[in-house]
């Protein structure tokens, strides 16, 4: 079926947007950008489709090299433009980028679903869910909360957030080459061994917090 | 390939990379509290990027029957990891030490010695029978380290305004310019691993792992001189 993507963004969109109408000013903006986030995947589809024509690569070499470079710039703009322009608070930032990288990564792993639909299993659907969603997340949390940091000061600005991505990059395509590879099931886990001591340091701020008050 | 040639060849992907995810979690543990600078901060991401380059190499060994040549994710690492190193010091640290006044002009140029040493660390890449492609991604990890070996040099070498904040830090600069110049050699020996054998690199990639640990350790105890 031609234009299936589309065909899914419609679907989950609307609803959203719809939703997004009734709901409150903190969580609108979760389902706002969870939206944005899902609009990134479909652009970022159309985008891997065209370098697959400019850059002749084999399929492992292409999502190792080059996807990962395309889906985290395209992740990151709409969480920079919004720490640039509307807010730069560290809490607002974190939920803004996370909910981007989820919508994300909700869109990817809904479209191979249904390229592969006779393939998928409930181990798929485990090792897609805790592998590439938390790892979309994690990547674009990790430059929403460093950028935090680097649009603190002018002279950080533009190097901090090459430097941001680049580390997001990185992550994401050892990732990607993990879970392609006879290691896959390392490569699943990888995102959870790196989020399980975020939420951690998370909770113990949050007691902290709430002790201190 | 010879054994002693694999034993080196994993040494050198697994030990920089143990080093720097160690120098990471310290970096973590101790300068990510409330209230701490935000150059120690970047400093430990810059070993975090690193890490995450070094994981790259690894995973690649490790999966790879044949290392690919070109572009790969992991050059992002290390240029990230020299960003994150400038940033620190560009950033956050250069305008502490040097007051842009004429007193300062020449430790400014005496810097310079740092990047045009490092710029000439690239002809033997130029040299090597490298893929462009390499070649091409190498120069903007080169960039990278010209420009934050200019800053270590300098907070290296600029006399003090009398807060002592250089004195403290220069230790911690000495060692990254250390460690850009290893990690620098370090990539020269691995375009020309069939001349020099994998022992040399295994030996260099040593070096850089205790230099990795002795500059994070050289930062925390700069950190504590300089608050006291």
């Amino acid at each position: 079926m031609e234009n299936l993507i589309y065909i899914l963004f419609v679907c989950i969109t609307i609803p959203l947007a719809l939703m997004a109408c009734l709901i409150d000013k903190k969580p609108r903006r979760i389902v706002i950008f969870f939206i944005i986030g899902i609009c990134s995947a479909v652009f970022a589809s159309e985008v891997n489709g065209i370098l697959t024509y400019l850059i002749p690569l084999d399929v492992f070499d292409f999502t190792v090299r080059v996807t990962p470079i395309t889906e985290e710039i395209i992740k990151a703009i709409p969480v920079l433009f919004f720490a640039k322009e509307i807010s730069n608070k560290k809490e607002t930032l974190i939920t803004v980028s996370l909910a981007v990288g989820i919508g994300f990564a909700v869109m990817e792993n809904t479209y191979i679903l249904t390229q592969n639909i006779e393939y998928v299993s409930m181990l798929w659907a485990i090792m897609r869910g805790f592998g590439t969603g938390i790892m979309h997340g994690m990547c674009t949390f990790l430059v929403g909360t460093g950028f935090v940091f680097a649009n603190k000061n002018k002279k950080l600005f533009v190097v901090g957030t090459f430097a941001l991505l680049s580390l997001a990059i990185t992550y994401h395509s050892v990732f990607n080459m993990l879970v392609q590879s006879d290691l896959r099931y390392v490569g699943a886990s990888l995102p959870i061994v790196t989020y399980v001591p975020f939420v951690l340091l998370i909770y113990k701020n949050r007691k902290k917090r709430s002790v201190s008050k | 390939m010879t054994a002693l040639d694999k034993v080196c060849f994993y040494v050198a992907d697994i030990v920089p990379f143990l080093a720097s995810l160690g120098a990471f979690i310290y970096g973590v543990k101790h300068f990510f509290e409330k209230g701490k600078a935000y150059y120690l901060q970047i400093v430990t991401m810059a070993f975090g990027c690193y890490a995450m380059g070094s994981l790259y190499y690894l995973c690649q060994s490790i999966t790879a029957e044949e290392v690919p040549e070109g572009f790969t994710a992991a050059y992002l690492g290390r240029i990230g990891f020299f960003l994150f190193l400038f940033t620190a010091n560009f950033g956050q640290m250069d305008g502490l030490v040097d007051d842009r006044t004429p007193a300062f002009k020449k430790f400014r140029y005496i810097a310079l010695i740092a990047p045009i040493a490092v710029a000439l660390l690239y002809v033997p890449c130029i040299l090597s029978d490298m893929l462009i492609s390499t070649k091409i991604s190498l120069v903007f990890m080169w960039i990278a380290a010209m420009c934050s070996s200019y800053y270590n040099f300098k907070h290296a070498v600029i006399s003090d305004l009398g807060y002592g904040f250089v004195k403290a830090i220069r230790p911690y600069n000495i060692c990254a310019l250390i460690l850009t110049f290893t990690e620098l050699v370090l990539h020269i020996l691995w375009a020309n691993s069939d001349n020099c054998g994998f022992v040399i690199i295994a030996l260099v990639s040593l070096v850089f792992s205790v230099m990795s640990v002795v500059t994070i350790l050289a930062l925390k105890r700069g950190v504590e001189a300089w608050k006291i």
